[in-house]
Formats: structure tokens, sequence, C-alpha cells
């Protein structure tokens, strides 16, 4: 769940703080016909961006870098074009006109080409739901969707609060300057990203000037910079567009203007009010993504460390193992070094409720020896991170362990060194 | 303005569609490691081409990680070179296993394991998923097990026999250099 939590947000939150000041701006700056345009950028970036999704998704004649690349041509030329329209929109105060309406297109075709270039990825991410043959209704596919949703949830619920802000906050030459400095800071990023493909040779790419290292020592780290600090970017884009926020909330403190009667007073007191909450929102909301982009991503990319193996008694052609040894629904694992010199692992839980085990190889016919590890009363595959149903450990299929011969004797689970020796195939 | 607003959509949705069906060059398109391209080497009897593409789903996982674990997939592509081992020139080696380590600039492990032997349209070869997050100068280390080591017999009497023998020790080699940025699949 924490997985797409976390891959949405970082996918989103700068197009979704771009295109929220783009719009609110556009709202505030311009008469009803021009920002249609505008909201009809929206509608068309989403409708394409579903087209590119399915596209994609089901066929092969869609290479994402070089679309990508071609978006940032755009998105970088279009963004200078738009500051310099919306600089001169505020400062002649034309609603309507040709200054109005290009500033619209332009604005329209930013929207397209921002929400092009992240979007197809986020609507593309159901698809990998299925993990190890979960269908539809399984437990995972569900978790991971909530994950993907509730991301979705949080960025609308972001766009809306700031949009809230931006739009109710005193001077919109305020929005204009975050805006601007937002796209200059992005295209500094897609300008890195286009020089990733020089750097990295991109097959398809036609530039006449071949890259090497030698000759241009200072684009590999400009493109590095750029690649690994998204966190960075995104801090910089929507922490100053938070910054609208909590000027909205400075600005709303104290009640400000005439009013003739107390009942005006109270209507002012009010908007004061709702401004203050839209600002904490906002602000919350972003704290959240932050916290998400930070601690969530740690969290999901954290490595997990098989616990070490535990001791055994070698009788005979026997491993014995102590009932009362393992007899405490803990995951307890095992490792026994063959001749050809394989470690082969295998696992032993007791069943809730119950007096059997699980008992199986701590690896599986579909993810291989990556192991199981155990996470609070859940036993978790390692590599694709589906959760066994412990009561199911010890029977063949799917992702569960691979069943392994054991008999218990005289309070031993005793194990044929003979099968643990025939299971160092599966750990080659 | 509605029309006007219709307009704009489907000129859109045209262009990007007229603009995705005119791709001659789309699918997988393949990232070659090494500085300057310089992805092929020889290493015992074969050639080894290093390259990366998006990550893909494969059955079963194996040792590898899941696709929307990881974001690439690496590959060696091997192809046999003139040889006294009865290999034809240019075709695939099997039974080899191929363990591999790659270090950023500080000489730390970002990622290892073993490539595992698998087909694709294009044929077979030795690859995983990986996870690479963090762009940088990296370096991708193989290790060459030889196909003996996993039970590959030859024939060795006088009448269909091959005159050469494979290599007993592993052997490694290392693709430096490697500037190595994330990409969008």
């Amino acid at each position: 769940m924490l997985q797409y939590f976390v891959s949405v947000t970082e996918d989103l939150t700068i197009t979704v703080t771009l295109i929220t000041l783009l719009l609110t701006l556009a709202k505030r700056l311009w008469a009803k016909q021009p920002y249609a345009v505008v909201k009809g950028g929206v509608v068309a970036g989403n409708v394409l961006s579903a087209v590119f999704a399915a596209v994609k998704s089901t066929t092969n004649l869609i290479d994402t870098n070089r679309w990508n690349q071609y978006f940032f041509y755009f998105t970088i030329c279009i963004s200078v074009l738009l500051i310099a329209v919306l600089i001169l929109s505020l400062a002649k105060g034309r609603q309507e006109g040709p200054l109005a309406l290009s500033g619209a297109v332009l604005s329209a075709l930013l929207i397209v080409f921002l929400l092009l270039y992240e979007l197809p990825n986020v609507l593309s991410n159901p698809k990998n739901f299925y993990t190890a043959g979960n269908g539809v209704l399984s437990v995972e596919f569900l978790v991971r969707l909530v994950g993907w949703l509730g991301a979705l949830v949080l960025m609308l619920l972001y766009a809306r609060f700031l949009g809230k802000c931006a739009f109710n906050i005193k001077k919109p030459g305020i929005v204009l300057t975050v805006l601007s400095f937002g796209l200059i800071v992005n295209s500094v990023r897609d300008f890195g990203t286009i020089l990733g493909q020089w750097v990295t040779h991109a097959r398809w790419l036609k530039w006449p000037i071949v890259y090497n290292r030698s000759d241009y020592p200072w684009v590999f780290p400009f493109v590095r910079f750029t690649a690994n600090n998204t966190l960075l970017f995104t801090l910089i884009i929507a922490g100053l567009a938070v910054a609208i926020a909590l000027i909205l909330f400075l600005q709303n403190l104290h009640i400000s203007g005439d009013y003739a009667n107390p009942a005006q007073k109270r209507k002012l007191r009010a908007h004061c009010r709702h401004n203050r909450r839209a600002a904490v929102m906002a602000s919350l909301l972003f704290a959240v993504s932050i916290l998400n982009l930070t601690v969530g991503y740690a969290a999901v990319h954290k490595k997990v460390e098989l616990s070490a193996p535990e001791t055994y008694t070698i009788q005979g052609n026997d491993i014995l193992i102590a009932v009362e040894d393992v007899n405490d629904g803990s995951l307890h694992r095992f490792e026994y070094k063959t001749a050809n010199g394989v470690q082969v692992r295998w696992i032993i839980i007791q069943k809730p409720n119950s007096a059997s085990f699980g008992i199986g190889l701590d690896a599986c016919d579909v993810c291989g020896t990556a192991g199981y590890y155990q996470r609070g009363d859940q036993v978790v595959c390692k590599q694709c991170d589906v959760v066994m149903n412990i009561n199911t450990i010890g029977f063949k299929g799917g992702c569960n362990p691979i069943p392994l011969a054991y008999r218990i004797e005289s309070g031993n689970i005793v194990f044929s060194l003979d099968d643990i020796q025939a299971a160092e195939t599966k750990f080659k | 303005m509605k029309k006007f607003l219709a307009l704009v959509m489907a000129a859109m949705m045209a262009l990007s569609c007229a603009a995705a069906l005119a791709e001659d060059e789309a699918g997988f398109p393949e990232y070659d490691i090494g500085p300057e391209m310089d992805n092929e080497r020889q290493v015992e009897f074969f050639n080894v081409s290093m390259v990366y593409f998006q990550p893909v789903d494969m059955e079963p996982v194996g040792d590898s990680l899941p696709r929307d674990q990881a974001n690439l997939h690496i590959e060696a592509d091997l192809s046999a070179l003139e040889n006294d081992l009865g290999y034809e020139v240019g075709s695939w080696i099997p039974y080899m296993q191929i363990d591999y380590v790659i270090k950023n600039e500080n000489g730390d492990v970002v990622a290892e394991g073993k490539f595992m032997p698998m087909a694709a349209t294009d044929g077979p070869h030795y690859g995983a998923n990986i996870y690479l997050p963090d762009a940088g100068l990296l370096s991708v280390t193989l290790t060459f097990h030889s196909p003996a080591e996993n039970g590959y017999l030859l024939h060795v009497d006088e009448q269909t026999g091959v005159t050469g023998r494979f290599w007993t020790e592993p052997v490694t080699s290392t693709w430096e250099n490697w500037e190595y940025v994330p990409q969008t699949w």
C-alpha cells in the first residue's frame, strides 16, 4: 500500500502544485472565456494521459523517454513564454483580448504537457498490482489499490486547498512570483532529464554532437544532481507554494476592511476563519506529502534482512529440532551447508491455534530463494511482499514455501539430511 | 467557446495519436552500459554485450525483483566467437552462471546477485530486474562461471569430441565508468 502511496505522491506533487497555481492565476487574471480554455487544458491533459496510459500498457508504440523529451522541449519553451505573458497580463490588467487568449492557450498547452509527463505512469500503476498471480480480488491487490487511490485523494485535496489559498491571497503578484519560480525550477529539472538522454547515449537521440565526459565534464554532475534530488525540487516548488498558504494565514489573523454593522463584521470574520482553515489544510496536506516522500520513501525502500539461522542437532542422517524451541508462534529459520557448499534454508512456524507446524524451504517456485520474514504476526515473502497464510505454509502452490518432508518423534521435528541435500537445487 | 475547446482537444488527441503511430523505433529501447557505448568485450571464447532497459515481468520471478519493485532490467548478451568447443559462431552459451556486483564511485556495493538465464523476443540471455534509484558513476563486475560447473558436458572422444576445454576458475570482467541515470520507462 505504502509503495503506491509514496510513488504517486512523488510523481504528482510538483505537477499538481504548478497546475493548481496556474489555474488559480488564470481565474484571477482573465475573464471567463480565456479561463475556460485553461480548464480545457486540464480536461485534454487528463484525457490524453489516459489514452497514453492505455497505449503504453497495451502496445510497444510508445518509447516513454523519447516522448518525454518532446514534452520537455515544449514545457521549457512554453514556460518561458507564459511567464512573460502572465507578467504582462498582470501589469496591464487586461482580462480579455489577444494577450489573455494567448496566455490561456499557452497555459492550456503547458498543463497538457505537464500532465502527459507524469500522469500516464500513475494511471498505469494498477497493472502492477498483480504480483505472484494475485487476482483483482486478492488482499494484496486491494491493499495496493487503496494506497494508490489514497495518494490521488491526497493530491486532489492538496490542490483544492492550495487553490483556495492562491485565490484568496490579497496580491495575485505573489502567486505569479511563486508560479514563475516554480516553472523555472521545473524547467531546470526537465533540462537535466533532457541531458540525461544525451549522457546515456539514447540510440534514438539524433543530436549532431556525441557526448563524452572529457569534453563536457559539467554535464554528468548536473544530470546526476537533477536526477538524485527529486525531493529537493519538490520541496522548493511545493514549499514555495505553501508559503502562499502561510501568507494567507497571516493576512487573515484579523479582519480588515470596513464594515457597517455587526452582521458584516461577522461575515468578514467568517471569511478570515475560512481562509485560515484553507491555509492550515494546505500546509497540513503539504506536510503529509513531504512526510510521505521522506519517511514513507525510507520505509518502502528499507532493506529487509532475514533473521539469523538457528541451531539444531544432527544425529546420524537426521536433523533434530526440539519442538519446544519452535512452538512460540514465531518464524524460525534454519540452514544447512551441503557437500557442494550450497546453503539450504528452511523455516518452521507453529500454526495459530494449533499444535501443528507450517514447515517448508525458505524459498518458493515463484520468487526463488529470497526467503520469508516475520512482520508482526505475519509471514511475508521478502521478494514480492505477499503475506502468507500461515495455515497453508507447508502446502504446495503460489508463493508458498516449497514443502519439505519432516516427521515428529520424541518431542523433535526431524528432517532427513537426504531431503535437505536434495533441496540444494532450489538454492543454487 | 465550447466548439473551440472541443477543437483544441480533438487536435491534441489527433496529434498525439498520429505521432504515436508514426514512431518507427518504438518498443523496448535498450541503453548500453559503459562509457561512450563501449559496452561490448570478449571474455574467453564469447562476446559480452551489456545493456539495460525497462524492468520486465518474468515467469517465475526467480531471484530477481518483481517488475514493480525494480527500475531496470539489466542483461548480458552472450554470443560465441570462433571456438574449439563446438559452439556455432554467434550462438548463445547456455548453462553458465553469471554473478554481478555493481558499485558506486565510493566502492559501495549498490546491487549484487546473479543473472538468470531467460528468453525474450530477441533470444536467450542472462539478466535480472534490479533497483538502482540514484544516478552515479558506477562499475559493473561480472563473474562468469563455466557451463561445466552446472553439469554441461563435452564430447572428448576421437570421433565426435571437441578439442577445447572450459575455463576451470571463474573469470571476471568489469565495466567501469558507467554514467548511470535512472530512466522513466
